[in-house]
């Protein structure tokens, strides 16, 4: 796969941690920045690009004050009532879920890396990813 | 759906894109690709003398299948076409690098337990199931499917009369029976609708299967170890096609209802061919 497109990926998954535009940029520069840095990273691939890109989420996370943080970025342009219910749906599941969501149908990534990441079988995961996706599909019913 | 959901998680996730990629992130892509043309060469000569030389050998081992074990193994042409499909969500896109199915293994013994027997049986199960995944909806299916499920039964009671002795049997027979008498895990007098039933069997199923491979992996050399998880990969995906019927046509509730029969008779099957090798 391109660095382009896994930097656009990472770059997605880090702004769904952050909400903040120049804070997703910043800490996905810094997720190859570590990446390149340790070769031993480099024979996992993406599941550590993910892992790295997550860390210092959280880490920027910490750092940020509760009042200082900005506005929900997927809050604009809400207009569509699929769009909310779709929205409201993937705040009522749990934080694991709505990340397997992100990977797998944001970025479109193969449930067998997934599961890696989680630490469960593709088999399982699989299971899952139907279960989430029956709940969503309800929501948009 | 997929799609549609795709879609619209895109545009809440994904609309924002970075203002730029840094430069040196393309050098390093370069990098990358210069690498792979440097290894990639020796790599794939030393690979084609093992190739050539492990030929030769090859041919004195080789272990010609019995008649006995094609029995039933009837591999219908769509067998042989690549999954192509017009719609472009992720999870067919996924399906659409499958080819069903693969070229048959070729048999290797590993201390009498032999995955790749397993495997072939396992596809020409699956070719039974597809076969009638492929027909739902159309004229005269309920008739052609009468069929083949009759021949998709044979093969599961022959296995499931081979795999009588087994310890794990007993277990495995109880699965059923402890959910009925459980009420599918619900308060009594909740009527639990088919689905729902077919769905708890089926999770039932899996993980009495998860815990067979475990079992197995007890007993088994590291070889046979890694034959039994690339085996339980294919197994996997084969799964994932069998279940995306109730994703493309959820809207019919036959058609919804209809691939949980499948996979689920899919699982038990699985489940049969590796209790066998428990007596072994």
């Amino acid at each position: 796969m391109k660095i382009e497109t896994e930097y656009i990926q990472i770059f997605h998954y880090c702004l769904y941690f952050l909400h903040h535009k120049e804070d997703a940029e910043d800490v996905t520069q810094e997720t190859f920045l570590h990446y390149f840095q340790h070769p031993e990273y480099q024979k996992y691939e993406k599941q550590y690009l993910y892992k790295i890109a997550k860390n210092l989420c959280i880490d920027k996370l910490r750092k940020i004050s509760p009042e200082s943080l900005p506005e929900n970025l997927s809050e604009k342009g809400l207009e569509i009532p699929e769009r909310v219910a779709l929205k409201m749906a993937m705040e009522t599941l749990p934080e694991d879920d709505r990340e397997i969501i992100l990977l797998r149908y944001v970025n479109g990534e193969k449930i067998s890396l997934i599961a890696e990441m989680f630490g469960v079988s593709r088999f399982v995961m699989s299971r899952r990813i139907r279960k989430i996706t029956q709940i969503l599909k309800g929501a948009l019913q | 759906m997929n799609r549609k959901l795709t879609h619209l998680l895109k545009e809440i996730y994904a609309s924002e894109q970075p203002e730029h990629i840094p430069e040196w992130l393309t050098e390093k892509q370069k990098e990358k690709n210069r690498k792979k043309i440097y290894f990639s060469a020796p790599v794939t000569a030393v690979f084609l003398l093992i190739l050539v030389v492990g030929s030769g050998y090859m041919h004195l081992d080789e272990v010609e299948i019995q008649p006995a074990e094609q029995k039933n193994i009837n591999i219908p042409e769509a067998e042989t076409e690549t999954f192509v499909s017009t719609e472009q969500n992720i999870l067919e896109t996924d399906l659409q690098t499958e080819t069903f199915p693969e070229t048959l293994p070729k048999a290797i013994e590993c201390t009498g337990i032999n995955i790749s027997k397993m495997d072939e049986r396992q596809n020409a199960y699956f070719a039974l199931e597809y076969e009638i995944y492929q027909i739902i909806g159309t004229e005269n299916a309920a008739e052609q499917c009468d069929k083949i499920r009759q021949k998709a039964a044979e093969e599961l009671n022959a296995l499931a009369e081979e795999s009588r002795n087994s310890i794990y049997y007993e277990q495995y027979e109880n699965i059923e029976k402890e959910l009925f008498e459980n009420h599918y895990g619900y308060p009594e007098g909740v009527y639990v609708n088919p689905v729902a039933q077919w769905s708890l069997m089926q999770v039932a199923y899996e993980s009495f299967l998860e815990d067979l491979l475990d079992e197995l992996e007890k007993i088994l050399s590291p070889d046979e170890i890694q034959q039994l998880q690339a085996s339980h990969e294919k197994f996997c995906q084969n799964l994932e096609m069998l279940s995306f019927k109730e994703n493309e046509e959820e809207n019919n509730e036959v058609m919804e209802v209809f691939p949980w029969v499948l996979t689920e008779q899919f699982v038990e099957y699985r489940v049969l061919l590796l209790m066998q090798y428990f007596e072994k």
